[in-house]
C-alpha cells in the first residue's frame, strides 16, 4: 500500500513558516538593546532605526536628495547582471566538464590535477591579474565570479555523475536507449541532487566574489556602494548594503532551486 | 493464435518450438589480483520459445554472471551466445532483465517508468499510454500509475520492474533473483504473478535463483550449476501440473533430489 507522509496540522504549519524569521528577530532585538544601552558609539554602530531610514532612502528615495538616494534598483540590476553572467559562464563550463570527468576516467586523469591545483589558489589572488587583463569594471567582476563559481559546480557535478547507480544505466541500455538519451534521460537526472548542490554553492560563492570584484572602484553595484560608504564614513550605508546582499543572495538561492524544480522532474521529485 | 501452443497438464508446452536462446561452449574468466578466476567454462544449453527455465546453484557458481552475459552487460571470453540465431553484441531490448535490486528511475512515476523504453519506438503518445495502462493492469498496479517508486512497497516496485520490460515484448525475459529481497508472502504473490504472466504472454523466461523450491515451483526445466569453475551439472525437466503447491509430495521429492545432487555432485 502507498505510504503517505503525515503532514502537520495547519496551525502548526503556520508556526513553522514563521520559524526562519525567529533568528533575524532575535538579532534585531539584541541590536536595539545594544544601541539603547549605549554600549557602542553611534558612528561605529548605528542603530536599527537609522539603518532602516537609510535603507528606505536608498531603495525608495528621490535621486536628488543625497548620494545614495534611490540608487538601489540600478545597483541591484548591475550586480545581478554580474552575478548571473559569471554564474552562467561557470555552469556552461563546469557542468559538462564535471560530468565528463565523473564518468570518463581519462577525462578525470587529464583535468583532475590541473583543476584541483587551480582550486588551491585563493580567488582573491586572481584580482591583480584580472585588473591588468580586463581593467576595472564588469569584465573583471564577471571573470572573478565565474572562476570562483566554477569549482563547486565542477566538483559536485563530477561527484554526482560518478555516484550514479550503474544499475540505472544498465537498465537503460537493456531498454535500448541510445547514448544521448542515456545522458539526458538517466545520467543527469540521477545526478541531479549533486548538481543542484553544486549550483547552489556556486551561486553563493558568486555573490561573495561579486563584492570582491566591485570593491575595486567601479561606479555601480552593491559592492561599490559598500566601498564608497566606507570612504564617506557612512557605516549605516555599509550595514544596509550587507543586509541587502544577504536578502538578494537568499532570494537568488530560492529562485535557483525553484527554477530547477519547475524545469526538471528529477529536481522536483528527489528521493 | 498463441493458445494452440499451450498444452494442458504437466507437459512442457515448449517441446517443439524453435530455440530462441542458444549457448554453445560459453566461458567467462575474470582477471583478479595475481591471476584469473574462471566464473564458468564450457556452458552449453538452449531455451525454446515460451519455455520457463530456472537456473539454480550455490552462490559463486556463476549463475548471475551467466545472465549478465546473455543480457550483454558482460562479454563471453569463449563460445557463442545466440538470440533467435543472431549473436549477442551488447545490451538490447530483445533481452530484458529484472534485477534483484531496485533499478527503477526514482524521479519518474510508475507510468513514466513503464513508458521509458517505448519512447524511441516511434509510437504515438496515445498508443504508448494504452500499452502502459494495459501492462500496469496485467501486473495489478492499474491504480498506482501516478505514484513515485519511493511511495510504493518493494513488492510493488518489482511489479513495475516486470511491467517496464514486458511492455517491450522481449524475446527472452531474464530474472536475476528478482524476489530474493521480498518477504515470504509477497514473494509467493510475485511467483504466482510471474507464472500467470508467462502463460498469458507466452514469454520465454530464464530465472536465476539459489532457492531450489522456487526453481521447482516455477520452471519447466531446472538447470543445476555447480561452482567453481561453474558448470552445468544437471538439466532436470519438471513435469508437474500447474498450479503447483510447494508442499505437494512430487515437488518435495524433486526438491530432495536436486538438493542431493547439489550436495554430492552426483
Amino acid at each position: 500500500m502507498p505510504v503517505f507522509s503525515q503532514s502537520p496540522p495547519n496551525a502548526k504549519k503556520g508556526a513553522r513558516l514563521l520559524l526562519p524569521l525567529a533568528l533575524p528577530l532575535i538579532v534585531i532585538i539584541a541590536w536595539f538593546a545594544v544601541c539603547t544601552l549605549n554600549l557602542a558609539p553611534e558612528y561605529l554602530f548605528p542603530g536599527p532605526a537609522q539603518v532602516g531610514a537609510t535603507g528606505y532612502n536608498y531603495i525608495f528615495g528621490d535621486p536628488v536628495q543625497g548620494p545614495y538616494s534611490g540608487r538601489f534598483l540600478e545597483d541591484a540590476i548591475t550586480s545581478l547582471g554580474r552575478v548571473f553572467g559569471g554564474f552562467l559562464l561557470a555552469v556552461a563550463v563546469g557542468l559538462p566538464l564535471g560530468v565528463l570527468s565523473g564518468r570518463i576516467s581519462i577525462a578525470q586523469e587529464l583535468m583532475g590535477t590541473f583543476i584541483n591545483a587551480l582550486r588551491a589558489v585563493p580567488g582573491i589572488c586572481w584580482l591583480p591579474l584580472a585588473l591588468v587583463w580586463f581593467g576595472i569594471g564588469t569584465k573583471t567582476t564577471i571573470f572573478l565570479v565565474a572562476l570562483a563559481a566554477f569549482f563547486p559546480i565542477y566538483i559536485n557535478s563530477a561527484a554526482g555523475a560518478r555516484q550514479v547507480n550503474p544499475l540505472l544505466l544498465q537498465a537503460g541500455a537493456m531498454m535500448g536507449v541510445n547514448r544521448l538519451r542515456a545522458v539526458f534521460g538517466i545520467l543527469l537526472p540521477a545526478a541531479m541532487g549533486h548538481i543542484v548542490s553544486g549550483l547552489r554553492l556556486g551561486l553563493g560563492i558568486a555573490w561573495a566574489y561579486l563584492v570582491l570584484g566591485e570593491l575595486t572602484g567601479v561606479q555601480r553595484g552593491l559592492g561599490a556602494v559598500i566601498m564608497d560608504a566606507r570612504m564617506l564614513g557612512r557605516i549605516d550605508m555599509i550595514v544596509v548594503g550587507i543586509i541587502l546582499i544577504a536578502i538578494m543572495g537568499r532570494a537568488s538561492d530560492r529562485f535557483l532551486t525553484g527554477g530547477m524544480r519547475s524545469l526538471f522532474k528529477s529536481a522536483r521529485r528527489a528521493p | 493464435m498463441k493458445a494452440n501452443l499451450k498444452l494442458i497438464g504437466g507437459l512442457p508446452r515448449a517441446e517443439k518450438s524453435p530455440k530462441v536462446l542458444d549457448l554453445t561452449a560459453v566461458s567467462k574468466v575474470f582477471p583478479i589480483s595475481g591471476g584469473f578466476f574462471t566464473a564458468f567454462e564450457n556452458l552449453t544449453f538452449s531455451a525454446r520459445t515460451g519455455e520457463f527455465l530456472a537456473v539454480t546453484g550455490p552462490s559463486g557458481c556463476g549463475k548471475s554472471t551467466l545472465l549478465k552475459i546473455i543480457a550483454g552487460f558482460l562479454k563471453a571470453d569463449a563460445g557463442k551466445v545466440l538470440i533467435s540465431g543472431s549473436p549477442v553484441k551488447g545490451p538490447g531490448a530483445d533481452r530484458c532483465m529484472v534485477f534483484q535490486e531496485d533499478a527503477l528511475f526514482p524521479w519518474l512515476t510508475v507510468e513514466e517508468n513503464v513508458a521509458f523504453g517505448l519512447f524511441r519506438r516511434g509510437l504515438v503518445k496515445k498508443k504508448i499510454k494504452e500499452r502502459v495502462a494495459h501492462f500496469l493492469e496485467l501486473v495489478g498496479l492499474a491504480p498506482f500509475g501516478r505514484y513515485l517508486p519511493g511511495e510504493i512497497s518493494g513488492g510493488m516496485r518489482q511489479r513495475v520492474a516486470l511491467a517496464r520490460v514486458l511492455v517491450l515484448e522481449p524475446l527472452v525475459l531474464l530474472m536475476d533473483e528478482p524476489f530474493a529481497s521480498l518477504d515470504m508472502q509477497t514473494r509467493q504473490e510475485m511467483q504466482d504473478l510471474t507464472v500467470s504472466l508467462w502463460k498469458e504472454l507466452d514469454q520465454t523466461i530464464v530465472f536465476v535463483t539459489h532457492d531450489v523450491v522456487e526453481a521447482c515451483s516455477l520452471a519447466d526445466r531446472v538447470l543445476i550449476m555447480k561452482g567453481a569453475p561453474g558448470r552445468i551439472q544437471d538439466d532436470i525437466p519438471v513435469n508437474l501440473p500447474r498450479p503447483r503447491s510447494v508442499d505437494s509430495p512430487a515437488l518435495l521429492r524433486l526438491k530432495a533430489k536436486i538438493r542431493q545432487k547439489l550436495a554430492t555432485g552426483l
